[in-house]
């Protein structure tokens, strides 16, 4: 059903990747790699049928708004796009949300959220990017402040981040930070990828090899 | 109820934390998302907004019988209300974080925390939580975009 054929078949969409190498490279046991190909599979084929997850689709999936722009978004969207082609294929699906397991490594998630935050992938997180984080969330949000509180906030953020002083804020720095603020790395960890198995069941038979978790 | 010194503050990497963009649970559960709650912005100092919040969760159908004691962690107090009686999935929880943003100006993010979401939680929602923001306590809410289906 849908554009994207089902494992069973012969025939995979051009984003398939083999199950099995997919979950002995993730924190994914191969059961629930095939659940995220159920979910894969309705993303993918949402607006463009073509069984690859494009901006379009991506932001339908999160705000029900296929044209919605949103910062935040579309620095997800780049991270997932792994090989910067512009769309999403099932194994940069599964790697990148691969990060967001409880079970997935701190320093996985601390490299991911300093990659999102620097905007324009110096390497750095600069004060100005902060500041258009800001300022994006507060649009988002329908929120005004005035210029003069969004500089006092962005300016002791960033002299508490910025331990060595250099106006800008480095890898480093940022893993210090986090370990001092632990509650920064909420949004990296989906809970719901514990039960995605139960979430979207996948109709594979499979022979006598049930639940091969692959380390 | 005195928010211990304030010189510690949360900082706008939390408040960055709060975009829609950023999370992902839609990809999961779908339209859940207008449950997470509601965050506003108010210039009330922290003791008000608690006992204001506590107050009206009290008033609710559930009888809310207890608040345990607030907790003060990097410059964000949080407040559990627990219903007390027992609903279909246990009692109703609500979580309330406030966040002291700025020298006047506190970001209050309320959600469920425990219990049913679709019957008790969306009356609180409705019937206590959203006037309660319609106060004149409340400068700013964040608004959730209306959800609208896209013609495509």
């Amino acid at each position: 059903m849908g554009c994207v054929p089902s494992t069973a078949g012969v025939k995979y969409s051009p984003g398939y990747e083999d199950l099995v190498k997919l979950a002995s490279k993730t924190t994914f046991t191969v059961n629930e790699v095939e659940a995220l190909y159920e979910l894969y599979k309705k993303l993918s084929c949402s607006i463009i049928k073509d069984g690859l997850i494009h901006k379009e689709e991506f932001q339908f999936a999160l705000f029900r708004s296929s044209n919605k722009k949103n910062l935040f978004a579309d620095r997800v969207f780049d991270l997932f796009d792994i090989k910067r082609n512009g769309v999403i294929d099932f194994g940069e699906f599964v790697r990148s949300l691969s990060i967001f397991h409880p079970n997935a490594p701190e320093s996985e998630k601390i490299a991911f959220a300093f990659k999102l935050y620097d905007l324009r992938q110096t390497g750095y997180i600069e004060r100005n990017e902060l500041k258009e984080m800001v300022v994006a969330l507060l649009n988002e949000s329908d929120l005004y402040l005035s210029d003069d509180i969004v500089e006092t906030i962005v300016h002791k953020t960033f002299t508490q981040a910025d331990s060595k002083g250099d106006g800008r804020i480095d890898l480093d720095e940022w893993r210090d930070f986090v370990k001092q603020n632990p509650s920064l790395l909420r949004n990296m960890t989906l809970p719901y990828l514990k039960d995605i198995t139960m979430a979207f069941p996948s109709f594979i038979v499979r022979s006598e090899a049930e639940d091969v978790d692959m380390i | 109820m005195e928010p211990p010194g304030s010189s510690q503050r949360p900082n706008v990497f939390h408040l960055i934390s709060f975009s829609e963009g950023f999370d992902l649970s839609p990809l999961f559960v779908g339209s859940e998302r207008h449950e997470e709650g509601i965050r506003f912005a108010t210039r009330e100092p922290a003791s008000y907004v608690i006992s204001r919040v506590a107050l009206d969760a009290a008033m609710i159908l559930l009888h809310c019988a207890s608040t345990s004691p607030m907790t003060c962690s990097g410059g964000r107090f949080r407040l559990r209300l627990d219903g007390e009686e027992r609903g279909r999935k246990g009692k109703l929880t609500v979580a309330a974080n406030i966040f002291t943003m700025a020298p006047s100006m506190l970001v209050v993010a309320v959600r469920r925390d425990g219990g049913d979401a679709v019957v008790e939680y969306k009356r609180f929602y409705s019937d206590e939580l959203r006037p309660c923001t319609q106060g004149h306590h409340v400068d700013f809410v964040f608004r959730r975009p209306n959800r609208h289906v896209d013609k495509i």
